[in-house]
């Protein structure tokens, strides 16, 4: 997949003849069968910018031109001819309420070989989690899930707090405790993952070194208290105006130290047997008839 | 992919990603409104005023149990616009499968391009290669005018054996069978890794 931008600079024969040909047209001004010609030439490589760049000096309107002349960008972003297109197209364009281009872009003869470089990187790769790499998957036994279950009931009971809940850091759900029916949890856990990492962001923005571990949400009624658990989860617990927040604060410190060693056991092979047997076979058959199902009822 | 043994629950999470205004949110929109509502989540949107979308839309599709195990899809779109990219890097963040909503507009095919490749470097900084996270490409807006031709769109986006499909998500066509074609994917991605 990662590859499909990065391995298509082949020179195909077919593309070089119609490349040549669709050149020797838009010279000749023969713009219709230029535009046929180079266009071949994109769907046989979509990569060579020369045929973008030439079909920029056939185009049937300036918008269509600007974006052959963007693409040949995206290919490229060093491109000069590209960059002079561009310029001149805009300078065209400038003035509000002006006519189209008085005359017409010419893209000047190219007589190297394609320039096959590969598109630099030039965004700045954003400073979000120091760890990289994920944990592939998650599995949780039944006797993990109980004792996060059990370990989530102490703290609320603890706390005071409404209810507690313990996603991971891509937002998923993993536990909740308390009175959470009235509350989509799910999207909560992905609101919260969200927001602390916005807060890691903007700890990294400020200059801050290490993260920003907790948040709090106060409000009137409700307060939604959100921190870390380790590298990959999080716990979020919803507390109202009775519940101190320095209780809280105490509570989820001994909780963490609580959850990290039910979450380090790796689950006993027995229930991966299981799901495996429950995966295998027909079990992709049986989804999509039961994602056909869940669609059709609406279609009607 | 995460796996509670105890709910016998297989939750995936699929992210919808694409250049800005490429339909991303169509997408889950349409899903949203046809589905059985028994089945799925409400449909989240965080947007700005103007109806972009700053952070996510998400949406979960909770399917009645199979061979005892009972599937959850949990949909997400990233942020089109270019302002976001933190977030769109965030969101990708144990992704089990990716949609690729490309805008098939011959204008757009240059803010494709420039997606395409950002998002398979984020993939790679988040250690997701494409042997772990499946991919499906979906060419979306194919009712406009000034369409960029369908073997550009592939040579570009759709490395082999790819699934794609040509879509009109504002009303639906290509929808669902570019949503079925993602959890076909991921779950046989499961199936391996387990």
């Amino acid at each position: 997949m990662s590859d499909s931008l990065q391995t298509r600079q082949h020179p195909t024969p077919l593309a070089d003849q119609a490349l040549q040909a669709g050149i020797r047209a838009a010279r000749a001004g023969k713009k219709r069968f230029a535009r046929q010609l180079l266009l071949k030439v994109t769907e046989l490589d979509p990569m060579r910018e020369e045929a973008w760049l030439w079909l920029s000096g056939v185009a049937e309107s300036p918008e269509e031109a600007l974006a052959y002349l963007q693409t040949v960008l995206a290919l490229n972003p060093d491109n000069r001819q590209a960059q002079e297109g561009l310029r001149w197209l805009q300078s065209q364009h400038s003035p509000a309420g002006e006519q189209g281009p008085s005359g017409e872009y010419e893209p000047s003869p190219v007589r190297e070989a394609p320039v096959a470089t590969p598109v630099a990187e030039t965004e700045a790769s954003p400073g979000l989690s120091s760890s990289g790499e994920l944990a592939p998957s998650l599995v949780l036994s039944v006797e993990q899930a109980e004792a996060i279950d059990r370990c989530l009931d102490k703290i609320a009971d603890r706390s005071g707090a409404c209810c507690i809940i313990l996603a991971d850091v891509t937002g998923q759900l993993i536990a909740e405790r308390g009175q959470t029916s009235s509350m989509n949890t799910q999207v909560l856990s992905a609101l919260a993952a969200g927001e602390l990492v916005a807060t890691h962001e903007l700890a990294r923005l400020v200059g801050e070194q290490a993260r920003f571990k907790l948040l709090l949400n106060e409000g009137e009624s409700q307060n939604v208290y959100l921190s870390d658990v380790g590298e990959q989860l999080i716990v979020i617990i919803v507390f109202d105006n009775n519940t101190p927040i320095g209780l809280v604060r105490l509570v989820l410190k001994q909780a963490v130290e609580e959850l990290t060693p039910i979450l380090m056991q790796s689950p006993p092979t027995v229930a991966e047997t299981i799901m495996n047997e429950a995966l295998d076979g027909d079990f992709a058959q049986l989804l999509e008839s039961e994602l056909d199902a869940s669609f059709q009822v609406q279609q009607a | 992919m995460f796996i509670n043994w105890k709910l016998r629950e297989l939750n995936l999470k699929i992210v919808y990603y694409g250049p800005a205004l490429s339909g991303k949110t169509t997408n889950l929109q349409y899903i949203h409104a046809r589905t059985n509502p028994q089945l799925r989540s409400e449909l989240v949107s965080l947007k700005t005023r103007e109806d972009r979308t700053i952070f996510f839309d998400f949406l979960q599709l909770e399917l009645g149990q199979i061979k005892g195990l009972k599937p959850k899809f949990n949909l997400y779109t990233v942020p089109g616009q270019v302002m976001y990219e933190a977030t769109r890097k965030l969101v990708l963040q144990g992704a089990d499968g990716i949609v690729f909503v490309a805008d098939s507009q011959m204008s757009r095919l240059a803010d494709n391009i420039q997606a395409f490749k950002t998002m398979h470097r984020h993939l790679q900084d988040l250690g997701l290669g494409p042997q772990r996270v499946p991919c499906v490409v979906q060419f979306n807006k194919r009712d406009l005018p000034n369409l960029a031709p369908v073997p550009v769109l592939k040579r570009l986006f759709v490395p082999n054996g790819t699934p794609w499909f040509e879509s009109v998500a504002t009303d639906g066509a290509g929808v669902f069978e570019t949503l079925k074609a993602t959890i076909n994917l991921v779950v046989s991605q499961a199936q391996q890794q387990l």
